[in-house]
């Protein structure tokens, strides 16, 4: 099985309230996934799904090839898995916690629990109850690499991290997935995911909306053509062109325009007036990310 | 095997936990501690009751049987004669029918009926005596004026067999209905050290007990919940039922040591105050509260496993823990009460048998013990089954 997630119309009821509805996934192993929502969405709802916390009120998952409604314990026990908010022992040392967490897993050998402390300039010998909200995120993001597992789950990893910290995070989730390990991990922060996911999925309302390569996902988008001419033009002309939309006046003169496909014909009437600046530019993923929150989802016309 | 988060919990609760251990070791030291004021206030043996009150007095001289006999009286009583029996059974082997008749009609002297004597005649109320003669029984007739022995009243008889010291609290504690509460309609001598230690240290034990134990065990489960460290301890592989069983054994750990460090409490009281250690009476007492202990236990895994927050659960178990232990005193109160006792588990603890007597009822055993094993079985699957939410 060349899929690290599947999951086949999970589905997730908390009595009359929507979890999340039908949700498709597929994780290829190896491959660093984002998975984007606002909160509320569905995000942590699916990750608890995954790992056996919660149990689906229909549909199916595979995670490492294992159901984890049947084996719970051996998917827990195979990844790695940092919750969006989580509690400790906190009389304890960040370094005691974190072998106890070690010695749950059964796990013997080598660690890398020093190695990753360094990293993310955590003090291992510091009680927990004396972290700040940041420090304590590390805690939990180095349970998740210390014993090296082939899965890392994570809901929000970078909450709390100062922005230094995000940048050495974002480096050791490239090095997994170098490594060949999978990487699955939730966020509202469009720019972490942009600059460290292989692809993503959108979830709204429970549902998922879409998922696509990053590359493939900015290419379907489009990109955004900021055009200033010297005298006013008629918006119309330029709305009506295939493969242009979200045509908008940003200004007297300013037109700005999402391009997806047909340049030619973009810029054949474009010549047609005189122009004082133009720009072009990838669309955000934010800005994606918002169109289909906004509902006009990504096949741009 | 290796118990890691058993290990991680205790480490975690270990100052409460030495805390209260500490407390019990001292409790039990402080208790026994005043059983020398009790003492202080005691009386010399007696027995009193049927309207007359035998005193066992000092020896004087040294080797002397000496008691003091009081008696009420009431109008139209002419005289009083006091009479100690030997041996009842050899009275009346000797009294033939005509016997009888001569002491009813007064021909025969109550002093010529073997195995009798007459302590006093006269219109006072009490008499001192040597008891020369070995007299086990005694006994006060009340003759009226205008009567002879068949118009007599009798008080008594009391054997000097049930002679018991009294202290100054036994008053109370028959006529304090908290006190008749907890004890039921048993009569404990508080001035003899198993009687003490049953009524002041084994009728708060059960409630010390099994409050901080039902708390540990409420907090088993919703406790992680609620701070979310349930799922950081799941995702190491760990599954819900070692969880639980892990967490249970914090529990077990924590009745062993609060058994351990009350029995010693108490014993190392009972060496301070210098007196004999009723060794198999308090180990009866405490290894007797496992089983109601254990059904507290079960019922509070429940709770845990069935509400999220654990302040929340904690209250639940606590005010359940001591709604019980309301019922079992008005059961014993109040007379409509007896069916009360069948909803409190309280009333499956009998210390007074188990200290006193070295004793235990069945049921009191088999009845917890099974309602323990459903309700700790039922926490198992629920928690299993159940969503762990963030």
């Amino acid at each position: 099985m060349n899929e690290a997630i599947v999951t086949k119309g999970l589905t997730k009821y908390y009595g009359k309230a929507r979890g999340i509805i039908d949700v498709d996934l597929a994780v290829s192993r190896g491959e660093v996934f984002g998975f984007l929502g606002p909160n509320g969405a569905g995000k942590t709802t699916t990750i608890r799904l995954l790992m056996d916390l919660i149990r689906p009120t229909s549909g199916s998952a595979q995670v490492l090839g294992i159901d984890p409604q049947k084996d719970g314990a051996r998917v827990r026990r195979s990844i790695g898995y940092l919750p969006s908010d989580f509690g400790t022992y906190s009389s304890m040392t960040a370094r005691k916690y974190l072998h106890t967490l070690l010695d749950m897993m059964g796990h013997q050998g080598d660690n890398r629990i020093e190695e990753v402390a360094k990293r993310i300039q955590l003090d291992l010998d510091r009680r927990i109850k004396d972290f700040s909200r940041g420090n304590r995120q590390k805690v939990g993001i180095v349970s998740c690499f210390m014993h090296t597992p082939p899965l890392i789950i994570m809901d929000e990893p970078t909450s709390g991290l100062d922005p230094l910290m995000q940048q050495e995070f974002y480096r050791m989730v490239l090095e997994e997935r170098r490594a060949g390990r999978t990487v699955f991990l939730s966020s509202h922060i469009l720019a972490e995911v942009e600059a460290i996911c292989d692809r993503v999925a959108i979830i709204k309302d429970g549902r998922i909306l879409v998922t696509e390569k990053i590359s493939a996902f900015k290419k379907k988008t489009g990109k955004v053509m900021t055009v200033t001419f010297a005298e006013r033009v008629d918006l119309s002309r330029f709305s009506s062109i295939p493969g242009v939309s979200h045509v908008e006046e940003d200004g007297d003169h300013t037109l700005k325009m999402t391009v997806s496909s047909n340049i030619n014909a973009l810029i054949k009437e474009i010549a047609r007036y005189d122009i004082e600046d133009l720009d072009y530019e990838e669309l955000s993923l934010e800005r994606m990310f918002l169109r289909y929150y906004e509902g006009d989802g990504g096949d741009e016309r | 095997m290796k118990l890691p988060l058993f290990k991680a919990a205790l480490a975690n609760q270990w100052l409460s936990m030495t805390i209260f251990a500490a407390v019990l070791v001292f409790y039990g030291m402080l208790i026994m501690t005043a059983f020398v004021s009790v003492q202080q206030t005691m009386s010399d043996p007696m027995v009193e009751g049927e309207g007359i009150k035998l005193t066992q007095m000092d020896e004087d001289p040294p080797g002397t049987e000496r008691y003091n006999l009081t008696w009420d009286t009431e109008a139209g009583i002419a005289y009083h004669t006091a009479i100690g029996i030997k041996d009842l059974s050899s009275a009346a082997y000797f009294m033939d029918p005509a016997m009888i008749e001569g002491i009813l009609n007064g021909s025969v002297g109550l002093d010529e009926v073997p195995g009798v004597t007459v302590l006093y005649n006269g219109t006072g109320t009490f008499v001192e005596f040597e008891n020369v003669n070995g007299s086990v029984m005694f006994a006060v007739l009340l003759y009226p004026s205008n009567g002879g022995l068949s118009e007599a009243i009798m008080r008594g008889p009391l054997s000097s067999s049930e002679l018991e010291m009294r202290s100054a609290f036994d008053e109370y504690l028959k006529d304090n209905p908290m006190m008749k509460g907890l004890f039921g309609d048993r009569m404990i001598n508080f001035a003899e050290l198993d009687g003490f230690i049953v009524i002041e240290y084994f009728s708060m034990w059960p409630l010390l007990f099994v409050i901080y134990l039902a708390i540990k065990a409420s907090s088993s489960i919703s406790k992680h919940v609620e701070d979310r460290s349930m799922d950081l301890l799941l995702a190491t592989g760990y599954t819900r039922t070692r969880f639980l069983t892990e967490k249970m054994l914090v529990v077990a750990f924590n009745v062993l040591l609060l058994l351990i460090c009350a029995w010693g409490g108490l014993v190392l009281g009972c060496i301070f105050i210098g007196k004999p250690i009723p060794v198999l009476g308090i180990t009866y007492g405490f290894l007797g509260s496992l089983p109601m202990t254990f059904a507290f236990i079960g019922i509070a895994s429940l709770a845990s496993s069935l509400i999220d927050e654990g302040g929340k659960t904690v209250g639940a178990v606590l005010g359940f823990t001591i709604f019980q232990y309301i019922l079992q005193i008005v059961a014993n109160i109040a007379s409509w009460g007896d069916t009360l006792s069948y909803f409190t588990l309280f009333s499956y603890y009998d210390p007074f048998e188990l200290v006193l007597d070295l004793s235990f009822d069945p049921l009191n055993v088999i009845v917890p013990t099974v309602l323990g094993i459903l309700t700790l079985a039922g926490s198992y699957i629920i928690f299993n089954r159940r969503d762990i939410r963030n």
